[in-house]
């Protein structure tokens, strides 16, 4: 076998050695990877942005911790975009979160505790600013449930606190008073929401998902059913550098640009020997 | 017998559709409740969920001319009619006025209501005067494409939606509840509460402010009644569509029945199954099938276990082993039943372990990890993965891979297509999944089914294509008559 | 019985799905009230599902205990974890503050059980709650460590299958390359240059195929439904046709 035919039929655990060097030497030197913002992104940051003063957004946390390097610096990134308003501008904006999946509630009592730990309870004060409903089983029916009378839904929070005491509640009886919707899915649950949430209820929505997943969402963001759309840890990314956050997404984005690049050129070289052992007349 | 009683519900629901819907129609182009009754405006604006009230004869006096000059300079509306807001549940009203020529930003129409003649007043709704959200034109499913409808509003007063105040929520044991700050909890005091009947009558006023503040009534005071519609003509094009594709599938399923020798083009995968069945026989190997990552509500999961019925029949006629993990746990009991009865079908009852199908875990990628582990460990000589997947599909599938097992995936999940068209001898691409109950059983009746969806695609594809060319050419009428809600 | 197993289940599906047919098209109250009414059953009868799950997983594996199969070790760690996850969850209540020193652990313990309890004013130390603790250090760790196998597995498929054998793979090998490299966020002119052809890839090309097979999906699932209600398709119920 010639040296070609045997980089062709390569055993794949050079690869996965090749994989390996590629996400570890990032980690050790740190170089600068310049973020594009896409429109995509820029469409769930622009509509945060433009919010009302005193509106409330919803927040699905519907994913595991699985796919939390990509969607939770994401949830971060939002949320700390949501209360630098607050603190900079008086927005008042208030969030109300909820996970359709059993494993997203831990998830999203890190993310809250985070914010309490960085803006202080003065201004991210449960209950007030914001709420957790923690994992409502059901799937679509929770959103439709939702969207009729939030409180008998969920009677209490997270943490067993009654909706009805709690005075972000006070005037939101149902998600259809919700200004903006930001569905942050490892799943499905886009169809979900969009389908039983955002169109009968109307209010909008964005949403953040899994790379691997983003490039079927394109037709609801081409249709305008969504308002934007995050995928991966690139949108997470995106979406610090616009809200300047100091994140996880993008000295993350070292170790998956460096990957992309080598496989690439790996591709490339590969296909170019192919075609060579081809015109050779070899398999 | 279903089938006659189908037809005569469908008749009977498309007659009622237009039934309900001429009075909205006759709403809608103004015919609605009676214009213009009662007593004259007065007082000044107030915000939502406080009464407003006229102001003592002084002060009235004084305001009328400070409003008379500050909003000399806004035309009004030649006309302002109400009346009922179409295709909704009975709960509002709507306003209906040309577009006045001196609109600009500066102005703002608002809208109060009341259920009685004198007041007092809530305000209901309120809209920049230039917004196009007011516009008849904005909402053309409910108003339709006329030219009127760009110079004509429709502002939508929903009456439950108007607040005129608040009260302490009490608890249940009738003392009013303090929130976590130690405030007294308030609860909203609706315009339409439990004690409003659908039909009631409201009145309506609509104004014209400026940025001051400063307010002139627009037209008299008006009076209507809601009205509830029970179908929505807006849908009635989605309606007729859907009819008419159930028809045609039922018309094919009828002939199917007739005309039993179908054609029905070759899928390699599912003209697979079998070669794998036999495969892992002979091997003396496990058969290894998943459902999919989703629930039994999804239709690719009923998809899925359709198959896992044919499939399992062939397995229970081979005698050999089949092992199907389950994420779900109801899942996991329609599989077992689906099994038992696929397994009694073949006469081999006994052979049926129940076992063998069994509830893993919900959590993703510790469902992953149990069927990779059982992949390795049982070296099954076929793999079938048929429903929805996510990312777990690629770990799956290379795992199979690597024990040399022979693998056919079927999925309506295209980010996961790649992935399995890349490690599986055969996919089954989208509609194929939803094909493949009635590929392996061929039965007329699902035969003639497919045969009804090809025509439905056929009708999509026509569409597209005429529509395309008719924009094209600036003529919008197919575009106009398939907008729905 | 025949009545029950077969004849109910099938009239239940075609009123149920019917009824919810006509729904869609109507706006009134008690259409909504209606959809309500559905979905509130949905939420109960998924809530008891996971009741049915747990029974099924604790029989499989009391099962390969009980025949000591090769591997049954792996059925003790199952009810090891199944029950301290559960004892975490129902016995403590929150995150706590306490005193170690002062509370001791007895008193910690109670502290974590009694909802409410109010937190020491000295030497302030958070304990956190054992099931956050496991969830974190745990779940989240070892789901990490599954998801992150996936880059090893992408790289060699993509290694594997992005050869330009024919005409159709020369043409997504292409597109791969040219979606990847605009998205690969190392130089600024690869960005500037390649990150407005990724983008018109992904919203033109790639939106419109997914279209086309999201109709036929589309289609195909209205049509299974229709075989479902009307109950010419009838597997779903098991026990054969």
């Amino acid at each position: 076998m010639t040296f070609t035919q045997k980089l062709l039929k390569l055993d794949r655990r050079w690869i996965y050695l090749m994989v390996a060097i590629c996400i570890i030497v990032p980690v050790i030197v740190t170089f600068r990877v310049p973020i594009q913002v896409t429109p995509e992104t820029k469409g769930v940051y622009d509509k945060i942005e433009s919010l009302p003063k005193d509106s409330t957004i919803l927040l699905s946390l519907d994913y595991d911790p699985s796919s939390m390097p990509e969607l939770y610096p994401m949830t971060l990134a939002i949320l700390d975009h949501i209360f630098t308003l607050n603190r900079d501008k008086g927005r008042g904006l208030k969030v109300v979160a909820v996970t359709l999946w059993p494993t997203g509630p831990g998830l999203g009592v890190s993310a809250f505790a985070a914010m309490e730990d960085k803006f202080g309870t003065n201004l991210v004060k449960r209950g007030r600013d914001y709420a957790f409903l923690g994992y409502i089983p059901g799937g679509y029916a929770v959103v439709i449930g939702l969207g009729q009378d939030l409180k008998r839904i969920s009677p209490t929070d997270y943490w067993g606190t009654p909706t009805s005491q709690e005075p972000i509640f006070e005037h939101l009886n149902s998600i259809r008073d919700v200004a903006y919707m930001v569905e942050l899915a490892a799943g499905a649950t886009v169809e979900t929401w969009i389908t039983y949430g955002s169109k009968p209820y109307g209010f909008p929505m964005g949403a953040g998902v899994t790379a691997v997943s983003a490039a079927g969402y394109y037709p609801y963001y081409n249709s305008k059913q969504i308002t934007g759309l995050m995928g991966g840890l690139k949108g997470a990314a995106e979406y610090e550098k616009l809200a300047n956050v100091q994140g996880n997404a993008v000295p993350g984005m070292r170790a998956q640009a460096l990957l992309h690049f080598v496989l690439v050129i790996v591709v490339i070289v590969v296909n170019v020997l192919f075609i060579v052992e081809r015109s050779k007349g070899g398999k | 017998m279903i089938k006659h009683t189908t037809v005569l519900i469908l008749v009977l629901a498309a007659v009622l559709a237009l039934a309900t819907s001429v009075p909205a129609q006759q709403g809608a182009k103004g015919g609605g409740p009676p214009a213009a009754k009662a007593p004259p405006a007065a007082g000044s604006a107030q915000t939502a969920g406080r009464a407003h009230t006229p102001a003592p004869a002084d002060a009235a006096a004084q305001e009328s001319a400070k409003t008379k000059a500050a909003l000399d300079s806004f035309i009004m509306p030649a006309t302002v009619e109400l009346i009922d807001y179409p295709n909704d549940d009975g709960r509002s009203l709507a306003l209906k006025f040309p577009k006045s020529p001196s609109e600009s930003p500066n102005f703002t129409y608002v809208v109060y209501v009341s259920k009685s003649a004198g007041g007092p007043w809530y305000r209901a709704t309120g809209a920049a005067s230039t917004s196009g959200k007011i516009l008849m034109s904005a909402n053309p499913a409910d108003f339709g494409w006329a030219e009127e409808t760009s110079e004509t509003h429709i502002i939508q007063v929903e009456l439950a939606k108007v607040k005129i105040g608040e009260e302490a929520f009490k608890g249940r044991d009738g003392m009013p509840q303090k929130n976590l700050e130690g405030e007294p909890i308030k609860k909203d005091l609706m315009l339409w509460d439990k004690s409003t009947r659908p039909g009631s009558t409201f009145y309506v006023r609509l104004i014209v402010t400026n940025k001051s503040g400063i307010e002139r009534q627009v037209g008299p005071v008006l009076s209507g009644a809601p009205v509830e519609q029970w179908a929505d003509p807006a849908k009635a094009n989605n309606f007729i569509f859907s009819v008419l594709f159930c028809v045609v599938v039922l018309i094919f399923i009828a002939y199917a029945r007739r005309n039993p020798n179908l054609f029905i083009r070759k899928i390699p995968g599912l003209s697979a199954v079998e070669e794998a069945v036999g495969r892992a026989t002979e091997m003396g190997k496990p058969i290894l099938y998943l459902n999919g990552m989703d629930p039994i509500g999804s239709l690719n999961t009923l998809a899925s276990i359709n198959i896992l019925g044919r499939v399992s029949r062939k397995v229970a006629e081979y005698d050999s082993k089949l092992i199907v993990p389950c994420r779900d746990p109801i899942v996991m009991t329609v599989s077992q039943e689906v099994v038992r009865g696929a397994y009694a079908d073949a006469g081999r009852p006994d052979a049926y372990r129940e076992d063998n199908i069994w509830y893993v875990t919900m959590e993703q990628f510790a469902y992953t990890a149990a069927v990779n582990g059982i992949m390795l460990r049982e070296r099954p000589a076929a793999n079938f993965f048929f429903g929805g997947y996510y990312a777990e599909s690629l770990l799956l599938t290379e795992t199979g891979a690597s024990t040399g097992a022979i693998q056919i995936s079927g999925t309506d999940a295209l980010t996961q297509l790649p992935f399995f068209i890349t490690t599986c001898d055969y996919t089954l691409i989208g509609e194929e999944l939803y094909a493949a109950s009635a590929y392996l059983a061929r039965e007329p009746r699902l035969l003639g089914s497919l045969r009804g969806q090809d025509i439905g695609k056929m009708f999509i594809l026509v569409v597209v294509v005429v529509g395309t060319v008719l924009a094209s050419l600036g003529k919008v009428w197919l575009d106009h008559m398939l907008v729905t809600k | 019985m025949t009545f029950w197993k077969k004849k109910f289940p099938i009239a239940l599906a075609f009123i149920c799905g019917v009824v919810m047919f006509f729904r869609f098209f109507s706006p009134s109250h008690l259409a909504d009230q209606t959809l309500t009414e559905f979905s509130d059953w949905d939420i109960i009868i998924s809530a008891v599902a996971s009741f049915l799950g747990i029974f099924s997983l604790l029989h499989n594996h009391y099962t390969k205990l009980r025949r000591k199969v090769p591997g049954w070790g792996y059925s003790i760690v199952v009810y090891v974890g199944f029950t301290v996850m559960a004892l975490a969850g129902f016995l403590f209540k929150v995150d706590t503050k306490a005193n170690l020193y002062k509370d001791g652990l007895v008193g910690v313990f109670m502290r974590m059980t009694l909802h409410g309890s109010p937190p020491p004013t000295e030497g302030v130390t958070t304990i956190v709650n054992p099931f956050n603790w496991i969830f974190m250090n745990f779940m989240v760790s070892l789901g990490a460590t599954m998801f992150a196998l996936l880059a090893f597995y992408i790289a060699s498929a993509a290694f594997r299958a992005f050869r330009a054998k024919t005409r159709e793979a020369t043409v997504l090998l292409i597109a791969a390359l040219l979606v990847m490299v605009g998205r690969v966020p190392l130089w600024d002119f690869l960005n500037t240059a390649f990150s407005p052809v990724s983008s018109w890839i992904m919203n033109n090309p790639n939106m419109a195929a997914q279209r086309g097979i999201i109709f036929g999906i589309v289609l195909s699932q209205i049509a299974l439904s229709l075989r479902i209600i009307f109950g010419i398709e009838r597997t779903y119920m098991g026990g054969g046709d």
